[in-house]
């Protein structure tokens, strides 16, 4: 049981961590635009060939 | 016209007379116009036709009024520019670009691929909602000319955003949200998981240290989520209690403070119950809510930007004995600017040399241009179709009529303030009476203790916190209107769109809003069986190839141009020499075919110099009633409203468009003060009355009536007038905002029955001590996110 006091500054650390890494993503714009990038994904980049 | 005309593979008009072909690798597709041609072209040059697979939506026609220079030149001044570049860490720049002319997701890809095709292009990145295009590339090996040129050439319109502080203030609210959102439901997360080891009792007196260990740890992590997540609460209920008033900010806030400073005298204590997970549960369910309503809100506010975009960002100023390129926002009271043919006037101003046509149609919904000299008044935003003026300007860019646009959104939020206000007017009492029976429920339980009786009290607080009360009908109103802008309205005046099931008659303007407002080539009438009719009717539109007037744009649409010389074009028409011929295109001699609404031209033969001209062909043109006009109001008449018709023009023109529509009263010649009269006297009876209009002259009509609606391409003054405005021309947009309206109506009252029942349910289990505050956080979140939900089923 005493592992727990090792345990909860560690997860500490990760959340602290975690809402690090986000506040950095919305501070470079990743949250301003929700729309396009989920169309994005549904283009393939490769030249189509005539037989489709 | 051929009715059957194949669809543009381009932007999807039928394109009318003459045909033109793309060469694609995939055969000859057909196109509209040269512009449309150049784009199909151009797109499969790139290798980039998968566009037309991925697109669903057509494209948008290329400006064929606008000089592909006068859309470039502002790229080519690096002093313009530079506001919108920003040097990266990496070396390279950064290009902030406005787009014009996106519809679908398919453009986001073609522009992202088009451009990457360029050299030293590193990243593109577009967003479709606010049209906004940020480039990184290398500065060695491109230009921002060269990047503008690229997006031309595939159809679209760059430009330079305006620098409009207001969607930049929303974004940066939208963020601070976002971070304190998602602080919120980490935080909560965490906490929930110690609380849950506690409940379960995993520690009952064997490891009481192990427990205070876990109650600390909960109220490490979900004190940040309470005071810095929740800290638009207590903001906000300080300033209710400041300005006098109660907010549900008051109550949110006062549970807040009152279980967090006693789960901290219980901490500390070793004494009774710790809620700080229920609390930080609490702020992250109101947090979501907020943050589904500002999310609406935003693609509002940038659709406006949008909107308020088109302004020209360059001029030419007279510096010295030359003139210099200026930044529009730059131009002061007195500068002498110079404006050419194409270009759009960039301020309100009046004319100090020179003389040209200029088409006023941004303004005034007129499209005959008018003739301007020295000495005449020039709006901003009208273009100059031909010959070039000099100007002195009257006034900066943003305080010109154009500019005025901007005081639509201003209307629009006052409006929107007024709607909260209604909401505010039932919260206060309701929060009173919340606090009230907060202190009632506390005297209740005097017997059972402070704390006991505090916990109880606590849970009244947050049982009835009229926070979905607050949101049902400003949530239901927004999604409403995103739904609206989706489907091309702009919604300026909510309560109006709210009013539209109540309206009883409907009153159309005629020109511009049931027809087209375009002349289009209704019949030829060949007069002499001497000539060709193919032939006359190449050299007919060959001549107005080169004109500027309403009714050119028509008639060179009929056949492929022929070079023509000695080419003059005078007040009452043009005259030039096609196929060693001399040739005259103006008002047919008798008058015509004589039908209502038509106009005759005619072609003339000049013999001999002194010879009379001869007429040889006549063409009858008219403005198009809508395609889908009738159809649009019978879907009205279905839905209990009078079609009524008022318009400026002669008697027998606006008869034969009321005999095509099946309208019983339609009035001809009406003046503006007319139509507001006819309108009072409707509304004096006791009727409701919904008016549709495009020009200036049906402003003050627009004002008065109970809903406006202004067409798409109506003059700004309309714009302003109106509490709805169509981006795209299509009249069936009416019957479907009424459905849209009455949507609105039930889920609004859906969402306060819900909200009222769940508080008047849940209230008296919460007084006699029922509810643990834990339970009635998680009821009072439900609720709210019930009515977010139930609001945003109108997205759909």
């Amino acid at each position: 049981m005493e592992i727990v006091i090792l345990l909860i500054p560690l997860a500490l650390i990760v959340l602290g961590l975690a809402i690090a890494a986000f506040f950095w993503a919305v501070k470079r714009d990743q949250f301003d635009d929700l729309d396009s990038p989920g169309w994005r994904i549904l283009f393939d980049d490769r030249d189509r060939t005539k037989d489709e | 016209m051929n009715s059957a005309a194949p669809l543009c593979w381009h932007c999807s008009t039928p394109a009318t007379g003459r045909l033109i072909l793309a060469a694609t690798p995939d055969g000859d597709k057909p196109a509209c116009c040269p512009g449309c041609a150049a784009a199909i072209e151009g797109i499969h040059a790139l290798g980039l036709g998968d566009y037309y697979r991925f697109r669903t939506e057509a494209g948008p026609p290329p400006d064929r009024d606008r000089a592909d220079d006068a859309v470039l030149a502002p790229f080519s001044v690096p002093e313009l520019v530079a506001g919108y570049l920003q040097p990266t860490t990496s070396g390279d720049t950064r290009l902030v670009l406005r787009i014009e002319g996106l519809h679908c997701a398919a453009c986001v890809w073609l522009i992202e691929h088009g451009l990457k095709q360029l050299p030293g292009i590193r990243d593109v990145r577009l967003n479709l909602a606010s049209a906004r295009l940020h480039v990184t590339y290398d500065p060695v090996d491109t230009t921002p000319r060269d990047i503008a040129a690229r997006l031309q050439q595939m159809g679209y319109r760059p430009a330079l955003p305006s620098r409009d502080g207001r969607a930049a203030v929303a974004r940066e609210a939208h963020r601070t949200l976002l971070r304190r959102l998602l602080v919120a439901g980490l935080c909560s997360m965490q906490a929930m998981m110690y609380s849950t080891a506690l409940y379960i009792g995993t520690f009952d007196d064997v490891e009481k240290v192990f427990a205070e260990l876990f109650k600390l740890t909960s109220f490490i992590v979900a004190t940040p989520a309470i005071f810095y997540s929740g800290w638009p609460f207590f903001s906000g209920a300080w300033q209710a209690l400041r300005a006098r008033t109660l907010t549900m900010d008051v109550p949110v806030a006062l549970a807040l403070g009152l279980a967090w400073s006693g789960s901290v005298v219980a901490l500390v204590s070793g004494v009774g119950h710790i809620y700080f997970e229920s609390l930080a549960m609490f702020v992250f369910f109101l947090l979501i809510s907020r943050w589904l309503e500002q999310r609406q809100r935003l693609r509002v506010a940038e659709a406006h930007s949008q909107l308020a975009d088109s302004l020209p960002g360059l001029a030419l100023r007279r510096a010295g004995d030359g003139w210099q390129p200026v930044a529009t926002h730059l131009i002061n009271t007195g500068d002498h600017l110079q404006v050419q043919q194409g270009e759009l006037v960039p301020v309100d101003g009046v004319v100090s040399a020179g003389e040209a046509l200029v088409e006023e149609a941004v303004l005034t919904g007129e499209a005959v241009p008018v003739r301007r000299s020295e000495g005449a008044p020039l709006l901003a935003g009208t273009r100059v179709l031909e010959g070039h003026l000099e100007m002195r300007a009257e006034g900066p860019a943003r305080e010109s009529r154009v500019a005025r646009l901007g005081a639509l959104l201003d209307a629009s939020e006052a409006e929107e303030s007024r709607l909260h206000l209604y909401a505010r007017a039932v919260v206060p009492w309701f929060i009173a009476g919340t606090l009230v029976l907060a202190s009632f429920t506390l005297w209740w339980h005097r017997d059972a203790g402070l704390a006991q009786g505090l916990q109880y009290a606590l849970a009244v607080l947050v049982v009835t916190c009229p926070c979905a009360l607050a949101l049902a009908a400003p949530l239901a109103v927004s999604a409403a209107r995103a739904r609206a802008l989706a489907s091309g309205v702009l919604i300026a005046r909510p309560l109006q769109l709210l009013a539209l099931p109540g309206i009883d008659h409907a009153l159309f303007d005629k020109t511009g809003t049931l027809t087209t407002g375009h002349f289009a080539v209704q019949k030829i009438v060949p007069l002499d069986p001497r000539w060709p009719e193919q032939t006359l009717r190449q050299v007919a539109a060959s001549l107005e190839h080169s004109a500027v007037h309403p009714l050119a744009r028509a008639l060179s649409a009929l056949e492929e141009p022929l070079p023509v010389m000695a080419f003059r074009q005078q007040r009452e028409g043009v005259s030039g020499e096609v196929l060693g011929e001399s040739w005259m295109l103006r008002a047919a001699p008798d008058s015509g075919s004589g039908e209502p609404g038509v106009t005759s031209v005619a072609l003339y033969h000049c013999g001999a110099a002194d010879a009379a001209p001869v007429p040889v062909m006549r063409f009858d043109l008219a403005d198009r009633l809508r395609d889908e006009a009738p159809a649009a109001l019978s879907a009205l008449r279905a839905l209990g409203m009078t079609p009524l018709l008022a318009s400026g023009d002669q008697a027998m023109a606006v008869a034969s468009v009321a005999r095509t529509l099946q309208i019983d009263q339609a009035r001809a010649g009406q003046q503006p003060e007319d139509k507001l009269a006819w309108i009072q006297d409707l509304q004096a009876r006791g009727h409701r009355v919904l008016m549709t209009g495009d020009g200036v002259n049906d402003t003050r009509a627009l004002a008065a009536a109970d809903c406006s609606v202004a067409m798409a391409d109506s003059s700004a003054l309309a714009r302003d007038a109106a509490g709805m405005y169509l981006l795209r021309p299509d009249l069936t947009l009416l019957p479907w905002l009424h459905n849209l309206s009455r949507a609105t109506r039930r889920t609004l009252r859906m969402n306060i029955a819900w909200a009222l029942g769940y508080n008047a349910l849940a209230i008296p289990f919460a007084v006699v001590g029922l509810i643990p505050p834990w339970l009635a956080a998680i009821g009072m979140s439900a609720s709210s996110l019930i009515v977010s939900w139930n609001a945003s089923r109108l997205m759909r």
